[in-house]
């Protein structure tokens, strides 16, 4: 589909936005993450996922803890840090105003 | 019947049928290839780790106690590429790379997802399957073939005329090594996508808002101002090793001086230059290496920081340091064997050193 490739570099510079807002509610393992994301456009693999949480710990954007699970080993559950939420309301801010930059364009 | 192998994934051992256990193997050093320069690397592949351990308990039960080649070329596909987390060197996402997910490259790692277009193609080595100094790797990247040839090349060249040692040694030092993930695409004429850019704005942004990322800046050694160009990565690869022989060749030149002094001063019994005292010639000898060794020195110490890509310490040096020690140990043997006199003279003071006072 030629629109879903015109796009792809754009989703993927989307997708840490998506992740924090993702886990702005609650906190989330990878596997929950990319659950919540396989029935989206912006569906991801592991391969990408936990190199970009590893860059977005680094910015301070967000942070894990470990936690039991019923079943297996313990689990990184990641959460957004006060710098992530503090970004996370910049990038929703400036996303709106992209939409609105692109819904007035030429009207 | 095939063989199966145990692997330790993140300290949990599985079956693995030995096929698999290649492809997870491919998969996991293509993986470390890939965050070789991610200072997370080793955190980065225990998560992938236990994520494919996680995977492999699916396929787990009461009465199947193995994972198949099938099953793991299952799991990789859906472990997806390793992509370096600020510069993804693909493209995939989304509805697209459902598709392309399912396409058997996916599974050895190394081509998945779709190839990105061409764009503009440089010349660089490349660490990923090198041998000695990644210049093979980067000529076949660049050229478009399989690396075996071009070392081949090499070997024959070197066999037959020794040309090929010289002109490894100089690429060696001309070629920048690709160390971004942009600089890895262009090595690969392969188009770099949309995200540097994103990414660069925003490293920008940041910079300028908290104080918390410019520590980070200078721990990654980016503080320092914007990375030398490929030009003058270029540059500085080019003189690096002139400047490296020059100042080798003057330490070797000052020895030379050293020795034909002393001898003479010992076998004139201090009868050269009675105008001036001896120390002052060794003096003077010394004060002059310092003038010329200065700038020669502050040349190289520049080319190596531009050879290294804007950095103090890099592969540069290592490469820099042995052309000073080869050439200054060529130096010797050279002087050693033409001068006559210098070899008639260490044979003479070794046999009478005893008999010398200074």
């Amino acid at each position: 589909m030629v629109i879903t490739e015109k796009f792809n570099p754009i989703r993927k510079g989307l997708l840490e936005f998506v992740i924090l807002r993702i886990i702005d509610t609650e906190k989330l393992y990878v596997a929950e993450m990319l659950q919540r994301l396989a029935a989206t456009q912006f569906a991801t693999q592991e391969g990408t996922l936990y190199p970009l949480l590893s860059k977005m710990r680094r910015e301070d954007l967000v942070d894990y803890e470990w936690q039991e699970s019923e079943s297996g080993p313990p689990r990184k559950y990641y959460k957004l840090t006060p710098h992530g939420r503090a970004a996370l309301t910049d990038l929703q801010g400036y996303w709106q105003h992209l939409n609105d930059t692109i819904l007035h364009l030429g009207r | 019947m095939r063989k199966v192998i145990t692997v330790n994934l993140n300290n949990n051992a599985y079956p693995v049928e030995d096929a698999g256990y290649d492809a997870l193997q491919a998969y996991l050093a293509t993986a470390e290839a890939r965050l070789a320069a991610n200072p997370d690397s080793q955190e980065i592949l225990a998560d992938l780790e236990q994520a494919i351990a996680d995977k492999c308990d699916t396929f787990l039960g009461a009465h199947k106690n193995l994972i198949t080649t099938a099953e793991v070329e299952q799991i990789l596909k859906a472990m997806g590429p390793v992509e370096v987390g600020a510069e993804p060197a693909q493209a995939t996402g989304g509805g697209a790379a459902a598709e392309a997910r399912s396409t058997p490259e996916a599974a050895s790692a190394d081509r998945g997802g779709p190839k990105p277009r061409s764009g503009p193609r440089r010349l660089y080595r490349i660490a990923e399957k090198k041998m000695i100094a990644g210049v093979c790797t980067g000529l076949a990247a660049y050229f478009g073939v399989d690396v075996v040839w071009i070392r081949l090349l090499f070997v024959l060249l070197a066999l037959l005329t020794g040309g090929g040692l010289l002109i490894y040694l100089a690429l060696l030092f001309i070629v920048p090594r690709a160390e971004t993930a942009e600089e890895l695409a262009a090595a690969h004429g392969e188009q770099f996508n949309a995200q540097e850019l994103v990414d660069r704005a925003k490293k920008k942004y940041e910079q300028y808002r908290a104080g918390s990322v410019k520590r980070r800046a200078r721990r990654d050694g980016e503080g320092r101002g914007p990375r030398p160009g490929y030009a003058a990565r270029i540059t500085g690869g080019l003189l690096l090793p002139v400047f490296t022989v020059l100042s080798a060749a003057l330490f070797v030149a000052l020895l030379l001086c050293l020795a034909t002094l002393l001898g003479h001063h010992w076998a004139a019994g201090g009868g050269f230059m009675p105008q001036l005292p001896f120390w002052a010639v060794i003096v003077a000898l010394f004060v002059l290496y310092l003038l010329l060794g200065l700038p020669v020195g502050a040349g190289r110490r520049t080319a190596l920081y531009y050879a290294n890509g804007g950095r103090r310490r890099g592969w540069a040096e290592l490469w820099s340091g042995l052309l000073w020690l080869a050439v200054a140990a060529a130096l010797l043997l050279a002087a050693y064997g033409l001068v006559p006199g210098l070899q008639a003279w260490l044979l003479q003071r070794s046999s009478g050193l005893h008999g010398v006072s200074i």
